[in-house]
């Protein structure tokens, strides 16, 4: 119970004593019929005079501490569970980690033929794995600027500054081609281009190799380029030719900037 | 003349009467508590909802009315605060305010409440809520951190806060009671 003898609380209210219930006077901003009209009007969220059950901010730390504790032990166990790879004799129909490119026919839902999401096509009516380079499952940093490339004609040269990045699947790298930005790709500042190395290969790439964007028509005075590795969720919805903003958010720059 | 419900578009005449009554105060209150066009607002979204719900609410005391359309403008206030971040999120610890300079030229106790107004006004704006709330509405610190989603301590702090930031004022205001035999 607030104590009414408090000098302060008696300062204050006589300070505000316009905001008291007076009862004589309506002049109230809006009218009856706007809150008439509002009374008919479907609301989002119901029952403003109860109790809002937002939690207070600690528990919501709380759970943000909880959650990212959860969030770490599955991070640890996906790490480990894609280091351990498939193995053959694997259950039929399993779930393959993300990542790994020992292929098993009949491991997959993908009909014999048909190139696994790492690049792999499984021969049909085969059934020893398919052994092609491991990529990572998280890149690691080492990765960063790595690959160094040189320009020649409209194809680029692949090569690796420090051999500590291993290779990366190609429905994730791209080419950003920018032509504005100074670093900071904004929309309209850059379009990607798909990577296809010269030799045909589709697996996964590693430095040396040589490589032609996809669809490009070429290079242009000015405009830089770089190898980027985009989002695993971005990844299939890219084309080439397709404006760079969204993906660069939450790619990381493998290559370092060839100028045109 | 008014005399059909509000799923017709008319107010029941027992509403509007209570609406005509008590919605300026609210809105006075709620425009001191959060900006005038928040205020506004609140105001109006809180008598609709109460308009929803005016079968069952018609049977209440006056007083209760009142407390529940505060209540509602205020949860909405809280709502949109909580969704769109429309109050600053300082570090409430050190959200201090600014002190009044015109103390010195205050000469009776009129001067000195408008002097106090300016001060509360003066201050970040979760401080000042919590004046409004606190010494205004007596509404408990477990109240006010929850409709101002802080900590009942940081409540605490800003109450002390302002009790020491109007200390001068309260024992000017002392000064004029006495001298005045009101005391």
């Amino acid at each position: 119970m607030p104590d009414q003898t408090d000098p302060t609380r008696e300062l204050i209210r006589r300070a505000y004593a316009d905001l008291s219930y007076s009862g004589d006077d309506n002049d109230v901003e809006g009218d009856l019929a706007d809150v008439v009209r509002r009374a008919g009007r479907p609301r989002v969220q119901d029952d403003t005079a109860d109790v809002i059950t937002l939690a207070p901010r600690r528990s919501r730390r709380r759970f943000a501490a909880v959650a990212t504790f959860a969030a770490a032990v599955v991070t640890i166990l996906g790490v480990y569970a894609a280091s351990a790879g498939v193995r053959p004799g694997q259950d039929a129909g399993a779930p393959t980690p993300i990542g790994s490119l020992t292929a098993t026919p009949g491991a997959t839902e993908e009909p014999a033929g048909t190139p696994t999401p790492a690049g792999t096509v499984p021969p049909a009516g085969t059934t020893p794995p398919v052994s092609v380079p491991s990529v990572p499952r998280v890149l690691p940093s080492s990765c960063a600027s790595s690959w160094v490339m040189e320009l020649a004609g409209t194809t680029f040269k692949v090569t690796e500054a420090r051999g500590s990045c291993p290779a990366l699947s190609l429905d994730r790298i791209w080419l950003l081609d920018a032509r504005s930005g100074n670093g900071r790709v904004a929309p309209g500042d850059a379009v990607l281009w798909s990577i296809v190395p010269v030799d045909g290969g589709k697996g996964p790439v590693q430095p040396p190799f040589t490589f032609r964007p996809g669809a490009w028509p070429g290079p242009v005075v000015g405009h830089t380029y770089e190898v980027i590795y985009v989002s695993q969720d971005l990844a299939p919805q890219l084309k080439p030719g397709d404006d760079a903003a969204a993906a660069y958010e939450t790619a990381l720059s493998i290559s370092r900037t060839v100028i045109a | 003349m008014i005399d059909t419900t509000h799923e017709l578009g008319v107010a029941p005449p027992d509403f509007a009467e209570f609406y005509r009554r008590d919605a300026p105060g609210v809105q006075r209150f709620m425009c001191a508590f959060a900006g005038r066009e928040l205020g506004v607002e609140a105001t109006a979204e809180s008598f609709a909802r109460m308009l929803e719900r005016w079968p069952q609410l018609r049977r209440l005391a006056d007083a209760q009315r009142r407390a529940y359309a505060l209540t509602t403008a205020k949860n909405y206030v809280r709502r949109v605060a909580v969704l769109d971040a429309r109050f600053e999120l300082l570090d409430d610890q050190h959200d201090v305010g600014r002190a009044d300079s015109d103390l010195d030229r205050v000469t009776d106790s009129t001067g000195l409440v408008q002097a106090v107004r300016r001060v509360i006004d003066a201050q970040p704006a979760r401080r000042r809520q919590v004046a409004l709330l606190f010494f205004l509405h007596d509404d408990t610190t477990a109240d006010i951190a929850r409709l101002l989603d802080m900590s009942e301590s940081t409540v605490r702090s800003h109450v002390s806060a302002l009790r020491k930031l109007l200390q001068p004022y309260v024992q000017r205001f002392q000064q004029f009671t006495e001298a005045s035999g009101d005391a």
